[in-house]
């Protein structure tokens, strides 16, 4: 009975993933070349770093520029787990994200008490120092970073798939769960209370919500599911170096996935996730001669979605246009039926 | 009666400036108290202080039995403050109903059932007609009965109004008074920061006047209006320092 | 060997400090945080370069044509991006700026090519023995610089009407405007003189560094904290803020390890912000 009514308030959420779910489901059949498989693999890891920074950033409003710390600490967990103890990454993501969860606690505490620009620099300061802390650490491999290519194991313990194909099926299980969990968390109590302390957190206060813990939730939270990216991101190259993982431009993509797609939303981080990384993936292999076009290009792109659409992409897709579509959709079935 | 609020010899210091000095009274329970003075008096200062948006620089707040001078906001909401801010402070990306959503919370912590004593106050406050508007998009008057919305929706004992009538028309300020006498009624204690004389005179039992971060007189409406101190201090002191 | 260190710290903090100035003028005025103002610089340097290429100016001659360059290069992208971003969330703001560093080092990539660059003829090189220490004289050029800029910053601020109008629309940008103060040219113009610091900066700098497009990026947090430090907005804080993170970054760069550099600096603005949120000169 509870089941139900819940199924039925879910309607509109339900119909919108299914169709966005098949869709990804049958993507792989486009193309059988490693490359676009690849670039399928990277969108859906981008769009879980989205989904994960959209819940301190998105929903609790609190824009961290240095959540490529987590994806860094995520994939070096996972990374020197198969290497030197040859633990299959399936293991190593709790401890990665209880790690990570750990981190965000720790940091948050003085971090999360900044306000607006304070706390964008605070969190870049922090990545930075963690950059440089990776890169000098020569236990973890240095600046030369960690290559962990397993061949003793099999395929799906060590989460290395010759086929990139399976790869992104558990991939599209992680976003999946993260998507799950982004809905379960905004029609709760804590999305309401996140939503009210970004709104005006003087107000929130006022009204009975204890802040500070709300945004050490959402911060930890939001560092676990991209601790999950990172993790992936490792077990799909096989190779991390701090120069890589952690640069500023890795936390700033991150946020740049979800303003592109739609902040605070559920399928704009996934959208602005497929969007971006095509983009880079595909103007640095067309023009590979060409340094630079594809952050060119994406760079433009940012400015006039910043200035034209404020919203994201998915504010394109509003509730009438959708339906609109439907209908246009069912009226074209029911005339072949006819006919 | 028992007293549901009692400060104590509050005073705050901004800088070298004395806001608030020594003031001193009690709420009973079930009553309407009115704060009254000219502008820049410390009124709103002492609201911050009773509701823990900031700390005092001495003196003691005691709500409901507890001590409560060192508490967070949020603690003090939870033990049963609700309050609205001079310059409302809607949640203004959220609609109507959620902002109402938000205060509801506090004391259910099921969405659905949070969501249906949210309606209830909405109706309560005569807002049903615009629950699913994004707050942003209303009017002043609209936005004050959204923030007593808010604060009745935590279920508060003790209700801190700032200003609610600034700023508004006959009509609606007639409105307004009838709202605060359905909270009354309710059971709910109200202190309230007032400008419009005529709407404490209506409502309260007894109005404190503060003059100069300092307290003036504590007594009964009507006796307050004819102290000569009081109408000197609401005049300027003009008519005396002329002579 | 410590007045040495020291002078090599004064170096670091002059670039940092234009920098900084840069955006702490950006923050106190229109509340952006400019991430480009780095590549603002960077790409100030590559117009010295092929000013010095092309018509064979020494850096120093060429400065007072980079910073009018860079200074209409600033009012251009204020009024094509800046001004509509205004209108939209902080966030986006942010966003642009981020953008437009991206836009600017790969379209200088894409123009000129990533190699490093140098420029080879010099008016002033060589070393100064002063006894204590050895001064590089390169380096002397980007100190002066630096002290010139900022002495004409503070003029202009303080003597001139349109500085003037610039601090009143900071503190406080409806009653600015209702004093009839024209707040879109003052932020017009706020945003030009940005772009005319790191100009100026930029081909001063061209005098010691060699660079690539990606340079600004290197310097950015550096410069981000150096604002924070000095207190948002005061322009003479930051400028006290980057001499701070230069020496900062030298004497931790000398005495312990460069690895040891962001460590300080980041726990040195943790504690700042912790204890005295509105920096050390904020009010």
């Amino acid at each position: 009975m509870k089941l139900k009514s819940l199924l039925k308030s879910e309607k509109g959420f339900i119909r919108q993933s299914s169709v966005i779910l098949t869709i990804l489901i049958l993507a792989p059949v486009i193309s059988q070349d490693e490359f676009f498989a690849v670039t399928l693999c990277l969108s859906l890891v981008w769009g879980i770093m989205g989904l994960g920074w959209n819940v301190v950033g998105g929903y609790a409003g609190q824009t961290s520029n240095g959540h490529a710390m987590y994806f860094g600490i995520g994939a070096y967990v996972g990374a020197l787990g198969l290497k030197w103890y040859g633990l299959s990454p399936w293991l190593t993501m709790w401890i990665a994200v209880i790690l990570c969860m750990v981190v965000a606690l720790v940091v948050g505490y003085p971090l999360l008490r900044l306000r607006g620009h304070y706390f964008a620099i605070a969190t870049m300061a922090i990545v930075e120092c963690v950059r440089i802390i990776f890169t000098n650490w020569k236990l973890i491999g240095g600046a030369t970073g960690v290559m962990f290519y397993d061949k003793t194991h099999s395929e799906l313990y060590s989460m290395q798939f010759a086929n990139r194909i399976s790869f992104y099926y558990i991939c599209l299980g992680f976003m999946l769960i993260f998507i799950i969990l982004s809905r379960v968390l905004e029609k709760s109590k804590f999305g309401y209370y996140c939503r009210a302390i970004k709104a005006n957190q003087e107000s929130a206060e006022s009204s009975g919500i204890n802040s500070a813990f709300y945004k050490r939730w959402a911060y930890m939270i939001s560092a676990g599911i991209v601790a999950i990216g990172g993790i992936l991101y490792g077990q799909l190259f096989q190779y991390i170096d701090p120069g890589s993982m952690l640069p500023l431009s890795n936390s700033m993509l991150i946020v740049l996935v979800v303003v592109m797609g739609g902040i605070g939303t559920i399928w704009g981080p996934v959208l602005g996730a497929f969007i971006m990384t095509f983009i880079n993936q595909y103007a640095r292999a067309l023009f590979n001669q060409v340094a630079g076009l594809n952050l060119f290009i994406y760079g433009v792109l940012v400015v006039f979605i910043v200035l034209f659409l404020p919203k994201g992409i998915v504010s394109l897709f509003t509730e009438e246009r959708l339906e609109a579509l439907r209908k246009k959709l069912f009226h074209k079935k029911t005339k072949t039926e006819e006919a | 009666m028992a007293e549901l609020l009692e400060i104590r010899q509050a005073t705050k210091v901004f800088g070298g400036l004395k806001a608030n000095e020594d003031i001193s009274f009690e709420v009973e329970e079930g009553t309407i108290v009115g704060v009254v003075g000219p502008n820049g008096a410390g009124k709103t200062t002492l609201f911050n202080s009773i509701s823990r948006a900031h700390n005092l620089t001495s003196g003691q707040i005691i709500f409901d039995g507890k001590d409560i001078t060192k508490l967070h906001a949020y603690q003090a909401c939870c033990l049963g403050m609700g309050r609205t801010y001079q310059i409302p402070q809607a949640l203004e990306d959220m609609t109507v109903l959620d902002n109402i959503v938000v205060g509801a919370l506090l004391r259910r912590s099921k969405v659905h059932e949070a969501r249906a004593f949210a309606e209830e106050i909405s109706a309560f406050c005569g807002l049903s007609e615009m629950n699913e508007k994004i707050s942003v998009s209303l009017n002043v008057m609209q936005k004050k009965r959204l923030e007593i919305a808010r604060a009745l929706a935590g279920e508060p004992k003790l209700l801190l109004l700032d200003e609610t009538m600034a700023g508004l028309n006959g009509v609606e300020r007639v409105q307004a008074i009838e709202l605060i006498r359905n909270i009354k009624a309710k059971g709910i204690t109200i202190l309230m920061i007032e400008h419009v004389m005529e709407v404490i005179m209506s409502v309260s039992e007894k109005v404190v006047v503060i003059v100069s971060g300092k307290k003036l007189i504590e007594d009964a409406p009507r006796k307050v209006t004819s102290d000569p101190a009081v109408i000197n201090a609401y005049l300027g002191g003009g008519h005396n320092a002329g002579c | 060997m410590f007045a040495q260190v020291l002078y090599e710290g004064l170096t670091m903090g002059t670039i940092y400090a234009l920098l900084a100035m840069g955006i702490a003028l950006v923050w106190g005025v229109m509340n952006i945080l400019s991430f480009s103002q780095g590549e603002f610089m960077m790409v100030a340097m590559y117009i010295t370069f092929f000013i010095n290429k092309f018509m064979n100016w020494d850096p120093l001659m060429a400065m007072p044509v980079v910073i009018i360059v860079m200074f209409l290069l600033g009012l251009l992208i204020y009024n094509l991006i800046i001004a509509r971003a205004l209108r939209g969330p902080i966030l986006g703001q942010r966003l642009i700026t981020f953008a437009l560093s991206l836009v600017l080092v790969n379209g200088v990539t894409l123009l000129v090519g990533g190699q490093t660059k140098s420029i080879p003829h010099l008016l002033f090189s060589g070393d100064m023995n002063l006894g204590f220490i050895t001064a590089s004289k390169q380096k002397l050029v980007l100190i002066i610089t630096s002290l010139a800029v900022t002495g004409l910053l503070f003029f202009f601020m303080n003597w001139t009407k349109i500085g003037k109008a610039i601090r009143a629309t900071s503190q406080d940008k409806e009653a600015a405007g209702l004093v009839g103060i024209n707040t879109q040219v003052a932020y017009m113009v706020t945003f030009g003189l940005c772009a005319a610091i790191a100009g100026a900066g930029g081909c001063a700098m061209t005098y010691y560094y060699y660079f690539m497009p990606s340079i600004g990026t290197n310097f950015m947090i550096f410069g981000f904290i150096a604002v924070c430090l000095g207190g948002f907005g005061s322009i003479g804080g930051a400028f006290i803020g980057g001499l701070i993170m230069g020496m900062i970054d030298v004497f931790t760069g000398t005495y312990l390890s460069v690895a040891f550099k962001y460590l300080a600096v980041s726990v040195i603005f943790m504690l700042i912000v912790s204890f005295r949120p509105k920096g050390l000169f904020g009010r």
